[in-house]
């Protein structure tokens, strides 16, 4: 081996290194657990549904394909699964609940199951002044997972691979817990938006809480609103994952005497604003209870955060959406998080009264 | 022997410990659980179009929607999303208030179209034969009797013990996330000493925090025995009963088994405070239930903590050895929410029914004197004639002669003068505080 040879081989291995250390934080694993080059391996397809109709993008799956295989698995080859029989649902929640239960357990997904017998195809409370996307969600259409008609991706796309498209071999680390983690540049695409919630900041938790507890855990960004508008735009957007349920509840979100109100007394459950470090709420548990989340302001969610925040703190952090509801489904009505049917009481009120303290 | 010895103690642990869950509460049970609200058996339960048939009773969203939207519609009465997130208005009228959705005979959205709730002479008094059986009818007297005005207490306790103009009136007595009734889950009965609650919460000790704004009445220190110290109060009569006393039937007679209700009134209604009525279209008069010296000018009335200077000619179970004694609570007069009385005075009082109605007549304010003073039936048989008490009795205050002087001219015997005239809150004649 000559000189030069010798130094285009460690240029190269730099370049790999340097490659590596670009891709590291994206999906992880090898190709094949999510790509097919042929679509066939002896002779079968190699969908995950056993489709042998190839994807774009030589892809095994498209995101039911892929993310909704409902098998006894919350995870397959690193693909975390939102439609399983495993008892262990992750973060967002499961798509088994509206399967089994009804439409009231879940978001009715098209690939999953079909429209919601009630709402049809309208997100309950959806005002498209305050859908940031310039498509906006079509009432004609199927609720999906991504794009316009759905929560993931960029929803200016209709399109679904569109949508999500750059998202997983993106460069993901400042939404992963460690030194690289910062809210900085979170949001500004797909990739960098926490879950593929187009515009979303937060804190990704690995194993998307596989493994739950008051220290292991996702953080979700939740910011306070001086003045909270009744039209929203991408350009104003602050990035909460509250905000992304308002692009298609909207009313549920948005302020004035139509929406929320703007302070106490609300008119609507408020979301993304401070719990009170007063009254009931100063008796609430300072443990996190990854069962009852709650958001944080921008300045918990510190560049180089390590590891999830392990307690709750009135008066800074926020009430959000998914401090009571999961957002693919849930075992209990309404997709919330605790049993609100439940005929005895105390279950029934556990979730309200986690921080409604004296309303037990 | 030793393990079976430790089997027992294991099985009797075991016992002890179910024993103890079984006979306690939900685990964590708090004021709300405990409420009238809240009870999992007879709580809210909202009947509505829109709304799930099958939410458990007590649950929030029987008063309160998160989101204005359930299933994407508003569960009627629509034309939400309304204050505090209540399915309703929280407060528009007299007659238009969130409350009255349910506690009203007719048309409620509790289930089954009514809650029955009683007067207080129904329910402490033992009158049964009270036909009155909803809180909106109480304070639908407006034009004929009267009810507390509601707007008027919007108004007194806007900015007050951190009430707002948002505040539902109905919460200046009433916290909705504590309320017992009283008695309990008995709407048609009266109260009984086995099946007391405690329905009101101070209005000076409001919070929104349901821990910090308790029930009023149901703690040490909070009976009208502790309110009149080292005086007394007697407990009137029940209805129909020399034996037995208000408020809940039995032979208690000392106040330790009634809400001390003059620390709870007069919160608002005490000696410094303008309020004004709407009904009355004036400012109310000022009650200083505090403050003795006999009929010294700057003495408070003698219903309440100060004393009698003379004799008080009364009846059971009041006594005139005791006549410097007697402290009455608020509610031995009058019914807290309406009545077909003036002022709220009650149809029933200290075991009789009155005999007429306090309204605009003359001498209908004697119609309650009557209840517990001695009128002249025992003087010359004439019910709801006063000339015994005024001017035969051993320390009577007025000499008979120059009748006109006094009555104005017109007959034998002379046109009565107006009770009010000379006994209300504050009042004094002749240098006397007379009443």
């Amino acid at each position: 081996m000559n000189k030069r040879n010798h130094t285009l081989i460690c240029l190269t291995l730099l370049l790999v290194l340097m490659l590596f250390g670009e891709v590291r934080a994206e999906v992880s694993g090898v190709c094949s657990n999510c790509h097919t080059m042929h679509n066939s391996q002896g002779g079968i397809p190699m969908n995950y549904n056993g489709s042998d109709i190839p994807n774009q993008r030589l892809l095994r799956g498209d995101c039911i394909g892929c993310h909704a295989q409902n098998t006894s698995s919350n995870i397959v080859n690193s693909i975390p699964q939102v439609y399983h029989s495993d008892p262990t649902d992750l973060a967002g929640g499961n798509f088994k609940y509206v399967v089994n239960n009804g439409d009231a357990y879940g978001h009715n997904v098209q690939g999953i199951i079909s429209a919601d017998v009630t709402l049809g195809n309208t997100p309950p409370g959806y005002n498209s002044a305050y859908d940031p996307s310039t498509t906006g969600f079509n009432t004609a259409s199927r609720l999906v997972c991504a794009g316009s008609n759905g929560c993931h991706g960029n929803r200016n796309f209709s399109d679904q691979w569109a949508a999500v498209s750059g998202g997983h071999h993106g460069d993901d680390s400042i939404l992963k817990y460690g030194p690289g983690f910062t809210l900085t540049g979170q949001g500004t695409s797909v990739a960098t938006s926490y879950r593929f919630l187009y515009k979303i900041k937060g804190a990704e938790d690995s194993d998307w809480q596989n493994t739950v507890s008051a220290t292991d855990h996702n953080e979700y960004l939740a910011e306070d609103y001086v003045n909270r508008g009744t039209t929203a735009s991408w350009a104003n957007m602050k990035g909460t994952i509250s905000e992304l349920c308002s692009e298609c509840h909207s009313t549920f979100h948005l302020g004035g005497s139509s929406g929320i109100g703007s302070a106490s007394p609300w008119l609507r459950h408020p979301t993304d604003v401070i719990i009170p470090n007063s009254g009931e709420f100063a008796s609430m548990s300072t443990t996190y209870k990854a069962t009852v989340p709650v958001g944080r302001p921008a300045a918990s969610l510190t560049d180089g955060l390590t590891s999830a925040v392990s307690t709750v703190t009135p008066g800074t952090d926020r009430v959000i959406c998914l401090s009571c509801h999961r957002a693919h489904g849930s075992p209990y009505y309404k997709m919330l998080r605790w049993n609100y049917k439940s005929t005895f009481l105390p279950t029934a009120l556990y979730g309200c009264n986690v921080c409604h303290t004296s309303r037990n | 022997m030793r393990r079976g010895k430790n089997r027992i103690l294991i099985l009797s642990a075991v016992f002890l410990v179910s024993v103890v869950f079984l006979y306690t509460g939900p685990a964590g049970a708090g004021p709300y659980l405990n409420s009238a609200h809240g009870n999992g058996s007879y709580g809210v339960k909202r009947s509505a179009p829109g709304f799930p048939t099958d939410y458990s009773r007590g649950l929030c969203a029987h008063c309160h929607e998160q989101h204005a939207s359930i299933g994407g519609a508003e569960p009627a009465p629509v034309g939400g999303p309304d204050n505090y997130m209540l399915f309703d208005t929280n407060y528009t009228s007299q007659t238009s208030d969130f409350c009255f959705d349910c506690h009203t005979d007719t048309s409620s959205y509790q289930t089954g179209g009514s809650i029955v709730n009683r007067s207080y002479s129904f329910r402490a008094g033992g009158w049964t034969l009270d036909t009155l059986n909803d809180i909106l009818e109480a304070f639908s007297f407006n034009s004929v009797g009267a009810s507390h005005h509601l707007d008027d207490i919007s108004t007194f306790i806007t900015g007050r013990w951190g009430y707002t103009s948002d505040s539902n009136p109905c919460v200046a007595c009433h916290n909705p996330h504590s309320a017992q009734g009283d008695p309990i889950n008995a709407p048609n009965s009266a109260k009984s000493s086995s099946s007391r609650g405690w329905p009101v919460s101070r209005p000076s000790l409001h919070s929104k925090d349901n821990n910090a704004w308790g029930l009023w009445g149901d703690g040490v220190g909070e009976k009208m025995s502790d309110y009149v110290g080292a005086l007394l109060y007697q407990a009137p009569y029940r209805f129909g009963s020399t034996t037995s006393f208000e408020p809940d039937g039995s032979t208690t007679q000392d106040g330790s088994n009634l809400t001390d209700f003059v620390s709870l009134c007069t919160d608002c209604h005490n000696s410094t405070n303008t309020i004004y009525s709407t009904t009355l279209g004036g400012d109310l008069r000022t009650i200083d239930w505090v403050t003795t010296g006999g009929d010294s000018s700057t003495s408070g009335d003698k219903h309440g903590k100060n004393y009698a200077t003379v004799g008080i000619d009364i009846k059971p179970p009041f006594s005139n050895s005791n006549s410097g004694q007697y402290v009455l609570s608020c509610t031995d007069c009058h019914e807290p929410h309406g009545s077909p009385n003036d002022y709220l005075i009650r149809r029933e009082v200290n075991g009789g029914v009155l005999t007429g109605t306090v309204g605009s007549g003359t001498k209908s304010f004697g119609y309650l004197c009557r209840q517990c003073h001695l009128d002249d039936v025992s003087y010359n048989g004439k019910a709801n004639f006063w000339e015994y008490i005024h001017h035969k009795s051993a320390d009577h205050p007025y000499t008979q002669s120059r009748c006109r002087n006094c009555h104005g001219s017109g007959g034998n015997p002379p046109p009565p003068i107006r009770c009010s005239l000379c006994h209300s809150h504050g009042s004094s004649a002749d240098n006397r505080r007379t009443f």
